[in-house]
Order: structure tokens, then sequence, then C-alpha cells
């Protein structure tokens, strides 16, 4: 059944209220998932994503089993070395920034200053990306790094797609179940399904929610939006908004005309604020509406001498997920469920991005704690009467 | 089968997650205990990953037993402050304070 472009308004806002509701309640920073992970060995955010990946890949596999959503719906982008690099420069554009796609907005939606300007400094990400699109990107970045065309393994593997999201969801879980030890992986399930044992009212009061029952939650929203509609991204998104402010601010034709610009607005009824773009203003929405409730939200001033962080990540984050193509969402949450190689790539390359650039700034912060412990041992040898009179 | 030979203890489980859901209220020394603090540190308007690098180093320069108030209102320090530091090996938590919404005290006794 194919829905009106006002019932499509409608979910938008209902999507998208419930996405940044649930990514607050779980602090979801994709971010902190691999920077903590290599860090200090934390894995509390890291833990929710492979729970909204499992989940997500078996509920597609069942809604195209079932018939509620075809395979079309997969967003399935062609492989190349676009898919590695795109992917580690938006690493190392996480780490810069301090968030990610999702992280921006749902922290812009708790008060946080610093992400309404790492937003502003994206539209500008996005909007030199369409400017450079024909006459450099696309010759000599799209063209001469593809490898191949959209590969997902739900066409590769001749099984059908419930069989192929279980093999794959098995694959996961065995590998959770290695490093975790089955005893530990069953742990980790008992503690997740306690969690929604908890009082409603309690629930609704709590700052920080269970991040796997959050990527479980949001594995089953994901699951719902395939099945009636679309699969969740926010980039294309927000580079169809960066359009729209181009064409209302006198870019007229030349932005209709736009071969990128065309491809971004297919099915739309011309260059107008659609059910996508209503998504991402009301992730915002549910992320304030969230933390008002669970007392989080605070009008939060950045430090100036942080401000670069937000205007050059902010830049870079849009500039990258747009030579990946996608973002954290897109190519972790919708593109590894999608079984798509280019997401797998693309995660690759996130993963190593935010590795290299903490492993850049770690090396200073182990020099300052190395020195700072000298320093302490240092006093420490001083005696305490000369110590009292300094 | 193997992986559920040892049922998984769901009051344990319930026990554990109480405690997460009051992971920014935490108190491992007791309500009403005093706290003597050697160094305040604001870092307030900071975001990831500094708040956790100025208590790393800030912690590294005191002496053992020596109390660490970090001030901040990046609530995902509240996680990632306290793993930082416990697996540092350099401090514990003693408490986190919420000092109003959005703005949280967390008090480090260097180990």
């Amino acid at each position: 059944m194919a829905l009106s472009w006002q019932a499509l308004l409608g979910l938008g806002a209902v999507f998208g209220f419930i996405y940044g509701f649930l990514l607050q309640r779980g602090d979801f920073c994709f971010t902190s998932a691999f920077r903590d992970l290599y860090a200090f060995g934390h894995t509390r955010v890291l833990r929710g994503i492979v729970a909204a990946v499992l989940v997500t890949t078996v509920g597609w596999g069942l809604a195209m089993t079932a018939g509620w959503a075809g395979p079309d719906r997969l967003w399935v982008p062609p492989v190349g070395w676009n898919s590695l690099i795109g992917g580690f420069l938006f690493g190392i554009a996480m780490y810069i920034a301090g968030g990610c796609a999702s992280g921006t907005l749902y922290r812009a939606g708790m008060g946080y200053l610093q992400f309404w300007l790492t937003l502003l400094a994206m539209g500008a990400g996005y909007y030199t990306f369409l400017r450079l699109f024909e006459p450099v990107l696309k010759p000599y970045f799209f063209d001469a790094l593809q490898l191949a065309g959209p590969i997902t393994l739900y066409q590769v593997l001749p099984l059908p797609p419930l069989v192929t999201a279980l093999a794959g969801a098995g694959l996961i879980l065995a590998v959770l179940a290695l490093l975790l030890s089955p005893g530990g992986l069953a742990r980790e399930i008992a503690e997740t399904l306690a969690f929604f044992r908890q009082p409603p009212g309690q629930l609704l009061r709590q700052r920080s929610w269970d991040t796997r029952a959050v990527g479980l939650l949001i594995g089953l929203v994901a699951t719902i939006k395939f099945s009636v509609w679309t699969i969740w991204g926010i980039t294309g998104s927000e580079t169809r908004m960066t359009a729209l402010a181009w064409s209302a601010l006198g870019g007229g034709e030349a932005v209709r005309a736009h071969p990128y610009v065309k491809g971004l607005f297919a099915g739309y009824p011309g260059l107008v604020f659609g059910p996508e773009e209503v998504l991402i203003v009301a992730i915002i929405a549910g992320a304030a509406a969230s933390s008002l409730l669970n007392g989080t939200f605070r009008w939060r001033k950045p430090r100036l001498h942080r401000l670069p962080n937000a205007v050059i990540g902010g830049f870079l984050l849009a500039f990258a997920s747009r030579l990946t193509p996608g973002c954290n969402i897109g190519n972790l949450i919708s593109g590894l469920p999608a079984l798509s190689v280019h997401s797998m790539l693309a995660t690759a390359g996130i993963a190593t991005g935010v590795y290299v650039a903490w492993n850049v700034s770690h090396r200073r912060q182990q020099a300052l704690l190395r020195a700072a412990a000298r320093e302490a041992e240092a006093s420490a040898r001083v005696p305490v009467r000369q110590l009292s009179t300094t | 089968m193997a992986l559920f030979r040892k049922r998984p203890d769901l009051e344990q489980a319930k026990a554990r997650l109480s405690q997460l859901a009051r992971a920014n209220l935490v108190d491992n020394i007791g309500p009403g205990q005093e706290v003597t603090v050697d160094r305040e540190l604001d870092v307030t308007g900071e975001v990831c990953p500094y708040p956790v690098d100025a208590a790393l180093q800030a912690l590294a320069q005191m002496r053992p037993g020596q109390v660490l108030a970090e001030l901040t209102d990046h609530t995902i320090s509240t996680h990632t402050v306290p793993a930082a530091v416990e697996r540092s090996g350099l401090g514990r938590v003693l408490r986190i304070e919420e000092q109003e919404p959005g703005l949280y005290r967390i008090l480090l006794q260097r180990t």
C-alpha cells in the first residue's frame, strides 16, 4: 500500500521522535563506542550498537521473508575504495567533533550549543561537497575509486532472506560467545531482558538506560520503519536540507539542475522539505523531550578554545559522509543489516579512523600522564615542612 | 545446550541493572559521609574526550588518598570518567553528585 505524502510526513515525525528519545536515553554516542574501547576497554555503547545491528538484521530478514518489505528497500551503494577512505575520514571527523551524525543531533536536543555549531559547520561541508561534486569529485574520486556495483550478501547467497539474516546474526553471536564466553553472553542477554521488567514510571525518570536495551529497541523500531516505509539515514536528509537552503538563498536553477541533488530528491515532488527531513528535526525534538523528562537538559556553553573542534569536525563529518557515502547510522544501523559490502568496508574505515585519531591524541596524553607521574614522584620527595611553607 | 547449562540469574541481573540505572547518582561511601576535597577541577563546557583526559592527568599529579572533585555538564562523562579512572588504576569513584539538572560533580580518590 502506497502511503500519502502527508502520512509519510507524519511517520517522519513519529519515527524521528522515537529515535531521538532512544538515542538520548542510552547516551548512544558512536564516537564513545569506538574511542572508549581503544582507550580503556569500555564497551558500554558498543554493546548497544551490536544489539541494534543484531535485532535489525533479523528483523529485516523476517520482514523481507514475510513480504512486509522488498529487498529494493535496502540501501546498498556501489563498492569502492571510497567506502573505506570516506569511512576513515568520517571516523577522524567523529573524533575531532566529539560526536557522530546522530550524536550531534541528540546532543543538540539536550542543549549543547557546541553541537548546534557543529550542525552549521556540517551545512558548510555538504555545500562544499555539492559544489565540488561535478567538476572534481565525480571524475577524480568516485569514478576513479569504484571497484564494483552494489553488492549485498542477500543477492550473493541463494537463500531465503531470513535464513541469510539468521546466519549473519548467528556469526556475530558466535564471535561474541568466543569473546565473552558462552556464560558471559547468556548474562548479557539476561541483563538486557531484565531491563524491561522495571516499572514504566521508573524507566521514564531514569537518566541512563541500559545501552543493550536501547539497541534492542532501536532494532525493533528500525524493523517497523523498514516494513512500513524505508531505512534510517541522516546525512542524506541533511544534504537535502542544505540543497534547500542553497536554493532559497539564490541557488535557483543551478540547484534544480545539479545531478547529485536530482538523485537525492528522486521520488520527491520537487525541491521540498520532505518526510526524511522532518525525521531529522524530530530526532532533536525527541532528544529534547527525553532530556527534559530525565533531568539532563541544560543549555551548555562550549569552551571557546573547542570551537575549532565543532567547525573543523562538523565540516569534515558532512564532507566525509558524502564521500563514503553514509554516516554511522546509514552504514552501521542500516547498511550492516542490509549485509551490504559497502557498509562493511565503511564500518571498517570508521573504526580505523577513530583508532588513528585516538592513537595520535593518546600519545600526547600518555606523555602528559608520564610527566605528571614524574612530577608527583618528585614532589613526594620534598619534605612536608618545606611544602607547607610554600 | 552448553550455552544455557548454567541458568542466567535474573535476580542478580536485576540488581546489576538497578545499579546501572543509578549510574548518574553513585555513592560508594555512604550518605552523609563527609569528604575533604583536595583539588577542584571545572571542565564544564568540555565534551569527550577532555573530561576523561583532565581527570586522569589531575589524578596522576596527586598523592594516594587525596580527593579530586571534577565538575562536568557532559552527561556521558558520568560513565566514561569512572570507567577510565578505575581501569587506569589511578583512582576510585567515591560519589557522583547531581548539582543541578545536567551538572555533575564526580568525586575521585587517588589510589
